[in-house]
This record gives structure tokens, C-alpha cells and sequence, in this order.
């Protein structure tokens, strides 16, 4: 056999091997990828569907805070974030709740909203930008659609929402009402669980201190207001799930090399949108 | 191993087995995708370091390994950072309409008929139609709506970011 033909072989043979190279590879690639893109697509619209109607409960719990300028502040600050989450939902909406407790909820599908109280507590910018964030965490890592715990025949908590919601008999409607009021549960009483809470500080604060705003601020903010979510009661049940949170976080923000990463706090610009807002 | 100094028949036995292991490796590349509008691939694995590019949304890059919220990763001759938050194991979907009208009827599945009383009252406008009770839970739409309603353009975001000094 010719050196020649064996060269060309080896060379067909790196061109198919070496990744993210070779167009008959990457052609192959791409199909396959098209055809598991599918799936994902109809949990998604699942997943929106679900969290659109709890999202209009919540709205029907707490009126939203009317301010056009301060609401569109909202949105610019946790669409900046939002820009380096993961994860399935592409689109995300932000609201101002009247409401003077110290509180936000996220719902699956990309909505997170704030009350007017929790903006209030805030000092900066960059300590709004962290709780968003902590919301968008929860709905990346769909803690509200695990903790229902409905799954499919599969094992999967995601597609067990997209079968409630395809489901067309009286039962798929039952259950799904009962899980909306479950959802509703977990948001307004039970809380989520500490780890979910721990997990989604975590994400928050990568996502925020992505963008460029203080890594110490959502630290800041617990320390300053306390916690602004309810959360599950835990075993462990002498240790405050506040004092829990924090050094959580305290040793993510020495894991990552954070604790002296100078990020934006920006307090004059947070004062010019919110200075109308009050109790 | 000099391939060219070797027996014909192993030297056809090498040709076989690399054309046939070809594919089973291609299938086994470690590949993950850009699922972030934002991904920036780092020179290291800490928040804040250079970034070597920004990788756009649904870009498929190769995982070599990882560390702690980071894989490294390669993109083209680039070998860099990326946090694991921004990636995912298939590509991104399209974007999602959302459903507005169509999740009435879902919502309207569980309504029940207006009664006279809500019937009277939306006719006096006294009661938005689109908040309503659904069974005992109220719901509100309308303001739904009107929150997915404000649209931002990414050019304003841009702005936004860049005078605060953020990324």
C-alpha cells in the first residue's frame, strides 16, 4: 500500500476525530442535536405554561407596585443578570409587588417578582442585582418543580408537568391545580428547602458578580434585612437558617476568590429609580 | 510507532481499526453548548479574569474537564473557562412564545360559569373581567399581560450595563 494512501487516511481519520472540526462530524452532530432539541422545546413551553399561572396567583395575592420608571429599572438590572444564566427559560420578566413585607418569588418559566418592601430594605444596585439573580437561580434549577415532586413514567419532574398540562381529562386537571396550589404553598408558607436556598444563593451571586456587581451584596443584604424568602423548617433546627445561609456564602465568596473582587455597587442610580417608592 | 516501517498486514489491521474507532470517538466527544446569551470564556477559572472571547448562545464547545463551577473547555484553537451555569448539555431551544391566550384556556378549565353578581359587575366596570376567581384562588392576567408586555431592547440593556461600569 502507498505512503500515500495511508497518509490520506490518517488525515480523514483526525479530521473525524479531532472535535468541533470536520464538516461530516459536525453535519452528524447537528442532526442529532435537532432531533433532541425537540423534547426540550415542548418541557419548556410546559414549564412557561405552568409558571404563567402561577405567576397570575401571585398577582392575584399582591397587587403589582404601579411605577412604570421603577419597574423598568427592575427589568434592566435583572435582564442584565439573566444574561448569563443557563437553562432552559430565555426570556425573563420582572415585577415590583405593593407590598411592604420583605419578600420575592420566582415562578417556573422566568418570572421573578420583589416587593416594594424588600426594594426599600436594599442599599444599592448591586444588592438588588443578587436577590434577582437568586431568583433566576431557583427558576434555572427548577427548585419550585422538583420540590412538587410529580413525574412522569420516566422519573422526570419536568415532563410530569408537561403531561398535566397536556392532559386534556378531569383528572390531569385536578392535579394540576393541586400542584399550582402546592407551588403556591411552597412560595407563600412552607418555603423552599435549605439546600435549594443555598444552592440559588450560590448561583446568584456567580451570575451578579459575572455581570459585574459586588460579589459581598447579597451577604450584605441578609446581614442588613434578614431573609427574604421562607424556608423550609430543617432538622438541623438549632442552627438559624439565616446564620446557615451566610456562611454558606461566605465560603463560596472565599471558594471563588470573591471576598476582594472590586464589583459595582451603584447606589446614586438605584436612588434615582426607586426614590418615589414608598412605604 | 514508525507506520510506514510495519508489515503490510498490521498496517492494514491500524487502517481498520482507526476508521472504525473513528466514529465511536467522535460520538464520545465530551460536547456541551453555550445555553447563556452572555458567555465569556476566561483565561482562568475566576470570576473577573480576561476573557479570552465571548462565546455566542447554542456555540458547541469541547469539555476537557472541570473544576468546581468551571469546565475547561475548548472552542476552535481557544482553551479557556466557562462557568458550568451557562452551559447545558444539548443546544438551546428556540426562543419561547409565550402563550398569552392560550393559557386562558387552560386557566378556564377550572372557571366556573360567571355568576350574575360578576356578570353585573364587569358590565358596571367595577370588575376587571381578567381578574377573576378561579375556583378559590384569584387569578390576575390582565396585569400579567402587562408586565410581559414591557419589552426592552437588547441595545438599551447595553447602554444600562455600560454606564454603570458593569459587563
Amino acid at each position: 500500500m502507498s505512503t500515500k494512501i495511508i497518509y490520506s487516511i490518517l488525515v480523514f481519520w483526525l479530521i473525524a476525530v479531532v472535535p468541533g472540526s470536520g464538516e461530516t462530524g459536525e453535519a452528524r452532530k447537528r442532526i442529532s442535536d435537532l432531533k433532541r432539541a425537540s423534547p426540550n422545546e415542548s418541557v419548556s413551553a410546559a414549564e412557561i405554561q405552568f409558571g404563567r399561572q402561577l405567576a397570575a396567583r401571585i398577582l392575584g395575592n399582591y397587587p403589582l407596585y404601579d411605577d412604570v420608571k421603577a419597574n423598568r429599572y427592575i427589568n434592566l438590572v435583572g435582564k442584565g443578570v439573566a444574561r448569563y444564566a443557563g437553562g432552559e427559560i430565555r426570556e425573563y420578566y420582572f415585577a415590583i409587588l405593593d407590598s411592604d413585607e420583605v419578600n420575592a418569588f420566582a415562578a417556573p418559566g422566568g418570572y421573578v417578582f420583589i416587593t416594594k418592601g424588600a426594594v426599600l430594605k436594599m442599599e444599592n444596585e448591586a444588592q438588588l442585582a443578587a436577590v434577582l439573580g437568586h431568583e433566576i437561580a431557583h427558576i434555572m434549577q427548577r427548585h419550585v418543580i422538583k420540590e412538587l415532586d410529580i413525574r412522569d413514567d420516566k422519573g422526570s419532574a419536568i415532563s410530569g408537568i408537561a403531561a398535566l398540562i397536556g392532559g386534556a381529562s378531569g383528572g390531569f386537571r385536578e392535579t394540576l391545580d393541586k400542584a399550582l396550589t402546592d407551588a403556591e404553598e411552597i412560595l407563600f408558607n412552607r418555603g423552599y428547602m435549605i439546600e435549594d436556598e443555598i444552592e440559588a444563593d450560590q448561583a446568584g451571586i456567580i451570575l451578579a458578580s459575572m455581570a459585574g456587581y459586588h460579589p459581598g451584596a447579597l451577604k450584605n443584604f441578609l446581614t442588613h434585612a434578614g431573609a427574604f424568602e421562607k424556608v423550609k423548617a430543617h432538622p438541623d433546627g438549632d442552627h438559624p437558617v439565616l446564620q446557615r445561609r451566610i456562611e454558606k456564602i461566605n465560603a463560596v465568596l472565599a471558594e471563588h476568590g470573591l471576598q476582594h473582587m472590586h464589583g459595582q455597587k451603584i447606589e446614586e442610580r438605584y436612588y434615582d429609580y426607586i426614590k418615589k417608592i414608598r412605604y | 510507532m514508525d507506520i510506514m516501517n510495519t508489515k503490510p498486514n498490521n498496517r492494514l489491521f491500524l487502517i481498520i481499526a482507526m476508521t472504525v474507532l473513528a466514529p465511536a470517538v467522535l460520538i464520545c466527544s465530551d460536547r456541551i453548548y453555550v445555553r447563556s446569551a452572555k458567555a465569556p470564556l476566561l483565561s482562568k477559572p475566576v470570576i473577573g479574569s480576561g476573557a479570552l472571547l465571548n462565546l455566542p448562545m447554542g456555540t458547541p464547545v469541547t469539555r476537557l474537564t472541570e473544576k468546581g463551577i468551571w469546565y475547561k473547555v475548548t472552542y476552535k484553537d481557544q482553551t479557556g473557562w466557562l462557568c458550568k451555569l451557562m452551559t447545558g448539555p444539548t443546544p438551546p431551544t428556540p426562543g419561547q412564545a409565550r402563550p398569552g391566550g392560550e393559557l386562558e384556556k387552560i386557566s378556564g378549565r377550572a372557571r366556573k360559569r360567571p355568576s350574575a353578581f360578576t356578570t353585573t359587575a364587569a358590565a358596571r366596570g367595577l370588575m376587571d373581567k381578567r381578574k377573576r376567581f378561579a375556583g378559590k384562588y384569584k387569578l390576575d392576567f390582565s396585569t400579567l399581560e402587562k408586565i410581559e408586555a414591557m419589552r426592552i431592547a437588547d441595545d438599551e440593556i447595553n447602554d444600562f450595563l455600560h454606564a454603570g461600569g458593569l459587563n
